[in-house]
């Protein structure tokens, strides 16, 4: 079968984090820019080409400018001097609703393999005629891994920022016309 | 001679806290949005937070979804409207805790139509934050039926699919620091 090629529909796709703040809240923020194409056979992502996904660090969104340039800054994303996160799909395994996306993650400069869970919610047609696939992936990474190791502690040992970062990526693809 | 109960104030940290709501988009995937704006507060006995007093204002204009044409007809009169109902207020009626759960009956405002309103909530606990303040951090996950609210707008597609669900998933991550 030809190849597909997909490309991000950039307004129904978010990327959200979340890390636990005192070791009791939770904190949310979305990457507001970052791209994802794929290429399938068809409409089949059982065994895709290919999976990129580039995230511009500094579209960095948590509600709060005095926070989101800290975590711009070297004691976080070091956004200077890696202003991307790349994601490069090695396998998606997905069996009806349900898979595994494998693939390498870089960020900071950290290139780490990461397997991330993939909810499929299928194929559609949308109101202007374009056909769409949707994909939520949800994963926990250590932000530590990738050089993200600011930290601070309270007087009475409650941890400031959490090492264990929570994703989950809604994401909406877009069929090319071959 | 009236008895003088011991009262504390609490007030949402606006800066550690999430309003965040999601709605299902094409059937496929969820859309998701945040108020930046909103205040609250919760009035408790020291002893706990059982029979405590909450009251929630969040403002309709600071929403923000990550697209500016999005956000506006939010905003407009085919869902928020906005301008004629610029706050979604909710106060409590009744609180009972049942060690880390919480069970809040209350009234909800959105869009000048109040609805009773029944939630549960989860206490993660209260430590100390590095400027010293004392926080309490509650998490709480439910859904509506934006049509409760007259919030009705929709679309067709792919023959007879609904463009964007009437249930709308509300999860709120609040701390709330101690005033007195």
């Amino acid at each position: 079968m030809a190849q597909v090629k997909w490309t991000l529909d950039p307004m129904h796709s978010e990327i959200t984090f979340k890390v636990k703040h005192l070791m009791i809240s939770t904190v949310t923020g979305q990457f507001r820019a970052f791209n994802v194409t794929a290429e399938t056979a068809g409409n089949d992502f059982s065994q895709p080409g290919s999976i990129d996904v580039t995230i511009d660090v500094s579209s960095i969104d948590t509600n709060n400018e005095q926070r989101d340039g800290h975590l711009k800054s070297e004691d976080f994303f070091s956004a200077a001097n890696h202003n991307q996160i790349v994601f490069k799909g090695t396998k998606l395994d997905v069996k009806g609703d349900e898979g595994k996306l494998h693939g390498d993650l870089t960020i900071k400069g950290i290139t780490k393999p990461v397997v991330l869970t993939v909810e499929n919610g299928g194929v559609v047609v949308d109101p202007y005629g374009q056909t769409k696939a949707g994909f939520t992936v949800t994963g926990k990474l250590s932000r530590k891994e990738f050089g993200l190791t600011w930290s601070a502690v309270t007087e009475a040992g409650n941890v400031v920022v959490g090492d264990d970062i929570k994703i989950t990526a809604e994401i909406q693809l877009v069929k090319q016309a071959a | 001679m009236s008895t003088t109960v011991n009262k504390a104030t609490w007030a949402i940290d606006p800066v550690h806290s999430t309003i965040r709501f999601d709605a299902k988009y094409l059937l496929i995937t969820s859309v998701s949005g945040w108020f930046r704006e909103f205040e609250g507060t919760l009035l408790s006995d020291c002893t706990g937070f059982n029979n405590s007093e909450i009251q929630l204002t969040i403002y309709t204009h600071s929403l923000n979804t990550g697209n500016n044409e999005r956000d506006n007809h939010l905003r407009s009169p085919d869902f928020f409207d906005a301008r004629q109902f610029p706050t979604i207020q909710f106060r409590s009626t009744a609180v009972t805790t049942n060690d880390k759960r919480i069970e809040v009956t209350g009234i909800l405002t959105v869009k000048g139509i109040e609805h009773p309103f029944t939630f549960n909530a989860t206490f993660l606990g209260m430590c100390a934050d590095p400027l010293g303040n004392t926080k309490a951090a509650f998490e709480m996950d439910t859904v509506l039926n934006r049509k409760d609210f007259n919030i009705t707008w929709n679309q067709l597609f792919d023959k007879n699919g609904l463009l964007l669900s009437d249930e709308v998933r509300v999860h709120c991550d609040l701390q709330l620091l101690k005033l007195s």
